[in-house]
């Protein structure tokens, strides 16, 4: 009886300590965790993209891409429009980012003079800047990571021939892109090389529809008026941006036209792969955005080791369609 | 470590109770200082929490006023105003170095950065168009102005993006704080409440083993009031006061049974030695029995008495006739031995006849009492008991006194005692005499002639033989003149007959 109350006793004393240990360690624990904050991780350089669209899935690629191979050059790239609560215009982040004294900027610009301006003179403030997608070529610009408008019209030609029968009487181009002088090359480049000999007597009519506006959905409602007016519905519709694409897939099923429009879209978010699945648009032309993303930073890290690089770094196009989705899955 | 605790338990009580308690006081005041430090500390960062909301707008007045000053100088173009914008920039450029400057993967960060860099491009345009101003060249610090306000404005606008940043981690940070107090509360409550069950069990543990040597000890204490003398402590291993009086006991113990020991080793012997005189007394009396026997032959003292008798029945002699029945009753009597036991009713018998010849020789003169209880004559008492009483209060008590001479006797019985009482009216006793005649000091003439040989010392001796206990006879009496009365106290169920010739082997 006295050897089990001594146990007893040592029982509920080993206990005691363990208790107040435990204790004592979870105290410290829940201290350090509570005000623990995660350490920064410090970056050489920073780098900012200035390009509308942050909705863009097409964008939000790029940047994904460009900021995973900034960090691998110890630099970090920040996104203007996104990480700001403004809406501030693509002229304040230039003078946002030239305040700021950043490292490089990588800018889809609009054709403006004004950016033009500014890049200038972030070029003057020993700022680089390279021009994404589109260029500015008169601009002091160090380089260009872009899709070739000759290319892209080309590409463009060449799918809209697979869908031009001989009832196909009119294909429509939207054009949502202040780069006009862009536009023009990808628009000339498609209309040269669409074969109109298939249409019947020849009378394949190929339009260019200018649907930039002054404010921020006036290519939607653009896209809309297209199918509001039944008389004058295109054969073939062509999108060359990917809010455009998405836009007109929309518009179609909500104007019924399946089926009697082949829309062929460009970039391949989401709701365009799974139109494509569905056969509510034809095609997509979608170039590599990992690529521009990558090639961005190396072009821009290229400059800062060598104080040069190539003025112009092209990125592949991929015609998309059910059939490579597909395949696709498959492998 | 057992050295230590050896050490420890060498210690005193007094200071072994005040290590302890000391250790416990120690330990609970360490638990409040923790309880005491942990919700201090909880209690500051949850101050500090809102401390970065605080800086910035700080940085954002500063600012605020640099360019207050700023167009207040190109307004008026005053000393007191240059004089504060150059205050408000060196303040405000102090807090700007104070923001981080290096690009990092952080939110909060990179809007410290930017601010950093803006702010250095906002201070470069305003010190440029404060130039152009005191240069006079209107156009370009009017051009300076506009750039230097827009890029105020972009910092603004930033500081306010830092400063709702800052709000919504603070605001997280101050309910995981508060989240993190309440489970310090708790924590510091088990913690307390742990640290009171050890001290608790610490107490009992110490206490026990500090007690326990003193509850064998009241209990070998309880089992010696009993009586029972074989207890034996075991020693505890401590050199403190308990073992000290566990060892004072552990001897006294020994001591009393080696001293009980003793008592009944000396009791025997003086039983022994009480048996041995008594057997010794008997052997004399036996013998001077003998002797007298060897001189007269019983047989014919008896028959020669009856001879006697039956002449002074033919003779008409009554009154020789009872007196010499009587003397033969009462020499028939006499003449056992003093081993044998009798009967209460034999004994007063012999008392009968023994006053009645005294009264015969003293010519009537003692008036004699009798109160006694038939029903008790069936008693078994020793022999010679009564009539040495009475002999003795004849020849001491009434002998020579010259007032009428009394004795009584009285036979009653009382909650199952005996009580015999012999009383005469005589000299009475000093009570030292008294006492020398219990204690048997008193010398007795044995050898007179109108006596039996048997002292009260005997008598009482024999009783205490018989009925093994003591104080069994009582001499009383008032002083000189005053009478004296004997009380033999017997019970009633009897005693043990005395065998003490055979004890010597005769």
């Amino acid at each position: 009886m006295k050897r089990k109350r001594k146990y007893v006793s040592m029982g509920v004393l080993l206990t005691g300590f363990l208790l107040i240990t435990l204790f004592l360690f979870y105290s410290f624990n829940l201290q350090q965790s509570a005000v623990k904050s995660i350490i920064p991780k410090h970056y050489e350089k920073e780098y900012v993209m200035i390009a509308e669209g942050e909705d863009s899935q097409f964008w939000q690629n790029v940047y994904k891409s460009g900021q995973k191979e900034a960090i691998k050059n110890d630099a970090y790239l920040k996104w203007m429009e996104k990480d700001s609560s403004e809406a501030y215009s693509m002229e304040d982040y230039m003078k946002i980012a030239i305040a700021s004294k950043v490292d490089g900027i990588f800018i889809h610009p609009d054709g403006s003079t004004t950016v033009r301006e500014l890049i200038n003179q972030a070029q003057e403030e020993k700022i680089p800047v390279i021009t994404l997608v589109d260029d500015d070529t008169q601009s002091d610009r160090i380089s260009c990571i872009g899709l070739n408008a000759y290319q892209m019209g080309q590409e463009y030609a060449d799918e809209i021939n697979q869908y031009v029968t001989d009832k196909t009487k009119h294909v429509e181009v939207l054009l949502d892109e202040k780069d006009t002088a862009n536009n023009d090359i990808i628009f000339n480049q498609m209309k040269s090389n669409i074969h109109t000999s298939k249409s019947e007597e020849g009378t394949l009519s190929i339009t260019a529809l200018d649907i930039a506006g002054q404010n921020t959905f006036d290519s939607e409602e653009g896209i809309r008026n297209v199918f509001i007016d039944n008389k004058n519905l295109p054969d073939i519709l062509v999108c060359l941006s990917d809010t455009d694409t998405q836009a007109a897939c929309q518009a179609i099923v909500d104007y019924n036209q399946v089926g009697n429009i082949s829309i062929i879209g460009y970039y391949l978010s989401d709701t365009v792969k799974n139109a494509i699945n569905k056969g509510i648009i034809q095609s997509a032309i979608v170039p590599d955005t990992d690529q521009i993303g990558k090639q961005a930073i190396d072009a821009m890290s290229e400059y800062s080791k060598n104080g040069n690089v190539s003025e112009y770094t092209s990125i592949t196009l991929n015609v998309v369609t059910k059939d490579t989705i597909r395949h696709d899955t498959e492998n | 470590m057992k050295n230590l605790l050896s050490k420890f338990g060498n210690l005193s009580i007094q200071t072994k109770l005040t290590t302890l308690f000391l250790c416990i006081a120690l330990n609970i005041f360490a638990m409040d200082i923790f309880v005491c430090f942990k919700v201090n500390n909880s209690i500051y960062e949850i101050n500090q929490v809102y401390s970065s909301n605080v800086d910035t707008n700080q940085l954002n007045d500063t600012l605020n006023e640099m360019q207050s000053n700023l167009f207040d100088y190109l307004s008026t173009r005053s000393s007191s105003a240059l004089e504060s914008y150059y205050g408000s920039e060196e303040k405000y450029n102090d807090y700007v170095l104070e923001l981080n400057d290096s690009a990092t993967d952080n939110e909060v960060l990179n809007l410290e950065r930017d601010i950093h860099y803006m702010s250095q491009t906002y201070i470069e345009s305003a010190d440029k168009t404060i130039q152009e101003k005191r240069g006079g060249d209107i156009e370009k610090y009017k051009t300076l102005y506009e750039k230097t306000n827009q890029t105020k404005q972009y910092i603004t606008e930033n500081i306010n993006n830092l400063n709702n940043l800052h709000f919504k981690q603070n605001a997280m940070q101050y309910t995981i704080l508060l989240g993190e107090l309440k489970r310090i509360e708790w924590i510091s409550f088990g913690i307390v409440l742990s640290a009171a069950a050890i001290s608790l069990i610490f107490i009992y543990m110490f206490t026990g083993n500090l007690i326990a040597p003193l509850i064998r000890l009241s209990e070998s204490a309880r089992k010696v009031a009993g009586g029972d003398f074989s207890v034996q402590i075991e020693i505890p291993s401590s050199k403190d006061e308990i073992a000290s009086v566990t060892v004072a006991f552990n001897r006294m113990i020994i001591s009393i049974r080696e001293y009980i020991g003793q008592i009944k080793l000396n009791m025997e012997k003086e039983k022994e030695m009480q048996e041995r005189e008594l057997l010794m007394e008997t052997h004399l009396k036996d013998a001077q029995l003998k002797y007298l026997q060897a001189q007269i032959n019983p047989h014919f003292l008896f028959n020669s008495l009856n001879a006697g008798v039956q002449l002074a029945e033919m003779e008409d002699a009554e009154k020789t006739c009872l007196f010499l029945e009587r003397m033969a009753d009462f020499f028939r009597y006499n003449v056992r031995k003093m081993e044998e036991e009798t009967t209460l009713g034999e004994e007063v018998e012999a008392v009968d006849n023994y006053i009645y010849i005294m009264n015969v020789r003293f010519s009537g003169e003692i008036q004699y009492e009798r109160k006694v209880d038939n029903s008790l004559f069936a008693a078994k008492v020793p022999s010679m008991i009564l009539q040495p009483l009475v002999e003795n209060a004849l020849n001491y008590g009434i002998h020579d006194i010259e007032w009428e001479k009394k004795i009584s006797l009285e036979v009653k019985c009382r909650k199952n005692t005996i009580i015999l009482t012999v009383a005469d009216n005589g000299v009475g006793m000093t009570k030292e005499r008294i006492r020398e005649v219990l204690r048997g000091k008193a010398k007795e003439k044995t050898n007179e002639k109108d006596s039996t040989g048997i002292g009260i010392d005997n008598v009482k001796s024999r009783l205490e033989l018989y009925y093994k206990r003591e104080n069994l006879l009582l001499i009383e009496s008032d002083g000189m003149n005053k009478g004296t009365k004997i009380t033999i106290y017997i019970p009633l169920t009897g005693g043990e007959k005395q065998d003490v010739s055979n004890t010597f082997g005769r």
